[in-house]
Parts: C-alpha cells; structure tokens; sequence
C-alpha cells in the first residue's frame, strides 16, 4: 500500500490492518491521521456554529421611478395650466379689402376698433363685376393660422 | 419575513400559490434559516456572500413552495450548493477572517486550537473544486448521511464517498501546510 492509497482509506475511516500497518511505519500517513481525526471534531464544531439571522435588504423606490414621476407630473402640470391660460384675442397685423359688388368711389370710413389706423384702407377702388357679391374684408394676424373676414352686404 | 421577501423581490402574486401549498412559507424559514445560512457560508467563505444566497434561496423557495411535496430539507440544500456554485464561480475570490460565532468555553488553549483549525478549515474549503467543497460541507459540516447527499448532488453515494475523501485529505494537508 503506498501513501496515497492509505490516506484515501484513512480520510474513509478505513480501520484495516493494512492502513494500520502502514500508519504505524510513515509518519507522514501517522501525521495526516492525526489531521483528519481534528478537522473531523473542527467541522463539526462548524456545523454546531448559530449564524446571524437573515437579513432582507429594504429596497428603494428605483431611481427610475422616481424621475418617471417627476415628469409625469411636471407634464401634466404643464398641460393643465396651458389650458387654462387666458386666451388672447388674435392681434390684427394687416387688413386687405376687396369690393366685388358695384360701390361708388367713396372715402372709407375709419373703423373704430382695435385694428391699427395705419392698417385701414383709405380708398377702396371700385370695381365692376358681373353679379353683386358681398364686401370682403381680410385681417391677417400673426398667427398664420389664424385669418379674420369680414363680409359685409 | 414573507412580506419583505416579497417586497424585495417584486412578487405580489405569490400569496395565492403558498396557500396551495402544505408548507407554511415562514415556518421552513425559521426551521431551516440557519441550515441554509450556514452551508452558504461554508460553499462561498463570506457572511455577505452567504445572506445574499439565503436570500435568493427563499426566494426561490417561496416561489416554488407549490411544487415541493416532500421534505422541503434537501430541495433547499440543493438549491443552495446549485446558487453557492453559480455565485462561486461568478465572483472574484476574496477571503475573509472566519467569523468569530464559538461560544467562550473553559480550556482556552484547546480553544485557540480549535478556532484557529477552523478558521483554516473555512479558508481550506475555498480551495477545493466545487462538488468536493459541496459533498464535504454536506456531510462533515451539515452531517446529512452518504446517501441523502448524493439525492441533494444528483450523484451515485460511491461518488459522495469518492468526493468526500479526496477532500477531507486535501484540507488535512492545507492545514499541515500552514502550521
């Protein structure tokens, strides 16, 4: 039996004459014996041993969440004051008038109103067209979208 | 327990599948807490390593608790030396002093001798290939008979006993080593 062999039968608590033998002549085996028989009493000593109890980590609200709340709120803040903003009457930036009926060559009035005196037309030229259609005033505004006519009879 | 675990994971929807089980979620935690604890931190050598993978145990466990019929002990072995095994090999190697949990005893000599072997025994169980560190933490540490490691290891018992001598011999010279 060779030392190798004996330590496999030793570390299985093998009791044979022939690993006894051998042990009594190699210290080595004799030596590693001795280990075995001590870590056998550490490791259970080991298994004898109270662990600290399991904690469970208290887990935030991610990060991501956080931020997702954020801008949901801040766009719908946002959003509800836009909608409740006062709304503006569109400001007039320029009046185009355009006579399609049969008008007499006349001064035009000046309007009374918000639209800018040096936007009011001071002569509107006549003109002949076949069949009588109502006076076409146009008011641009600076919103391009957004155009103003007047049709007066 | 169940409740923070739950939290911790995200699961709200569980409660319904424990109640099919026959096991009570936090009785197995407190029964077998300190069995799983204990081999986690004997497979991956650190106390932080060894909560993280109880965690993820009970996690698992309390996900599955439906399924399991038998004794909950060896699911729970196995799934703890399967996680400690991935953790292992995921993870750099740091080791750390063993954590002092002996009780104070009346020869402090013997004492000494016996903290210091085990303390060399948990560096000692770092250095073994993963199967040895499970079979001899099983069975030397935990005390599970040959055969109900081999169920938890999915291996033959001749296996187990192969394993467990290989690695028996092999911490008895790293500590000769180191004396």
């Amino acid at each position: 039996m060779n030392c190798e062999e004996c330590e496999l039968l030793l570390a299985q608590n093998d009791v044979s004459s022939q690993v006894d033998a051998h042990v009594a002549g190699c210290p080595n085996c004799r030596a590693l014996a001795a280990e075995l028989q001590a870590n056998a009493h550490a490791l259970r000593a080991l298994g004898e041993e109270m662990m600290p109890p399991l904690t469970v980590p208290e887990r935030g609200i991610p990060w991501w969440k956080w931020t997702s709340a954020a801008a949901a709120l801040i766009i719908t803040a946002g959003a509800a004051w836009w909608a409740s903003r006062p709304v503006k009457p569109p400001q007039i930036v320029s009046v185009d008038v355009k006579v399609t009926g049969i008008v007499a060559q006349a001064k035009v009035q000046p309007i009374p109103s918000v639209i800018p005196e040096t936007l009011t037309p001071r002569i509107v030229p006549a003109v002949q067209v076949a069949q009588t259609e109502p006076l076409r005033v146009k008011m641009l505004t600076p919103d391009p979208d957004v155009v103003i006519y007047w049709l007066v009879d | 327990m169940k409740e923070a675990m739950q939290a911790a994971a995200g699961e709200i929807s569980l409660e319904i599948e424990q109640t099919r089980s026959q096991f009570s979620f936090d009785e197995l935690v407190a029964l077998h807490q300190q069995r799983v604890l204990r081999t986690a931190y004997r497979l991956l050598g650190r106390v932080e390593d060894a909560q993280d993978a109880a965690q993820e145990v009970f996690l698992r466990l309390l996900k599955n608790l439906h399924r399991i019929e038998d004794d909950p002990q060896a699911w729970l072995y196995r799934v703890t030396v399967n996680i400690c095994n991935d953790r292992y090999r995921r993870r750099h190697i740091v080791m750390e002093p063993a954590l002092d949990l002996a009780d104070p005893a009346p020869n402090p000599e013997r004492v000494l001798e016996l903290e210091e072997r085990k303390r060399l025994l948990t560096q000692g169980l770092q250095t073994l290939p993963e199967r040895e560190r499970a079979a001899v933490v099983l069975r030397d540490i935990e005390g599970l008979s040959t055969r109900e490691v081999a169920t938890i290891l999915d291996v033959e018992e001749v296996t187990v006993r192969s394993q467990i001598s290989m690695a028996r011999v092999k911490l008895a010279k790293y500590i000769r080593g180191r004396k």
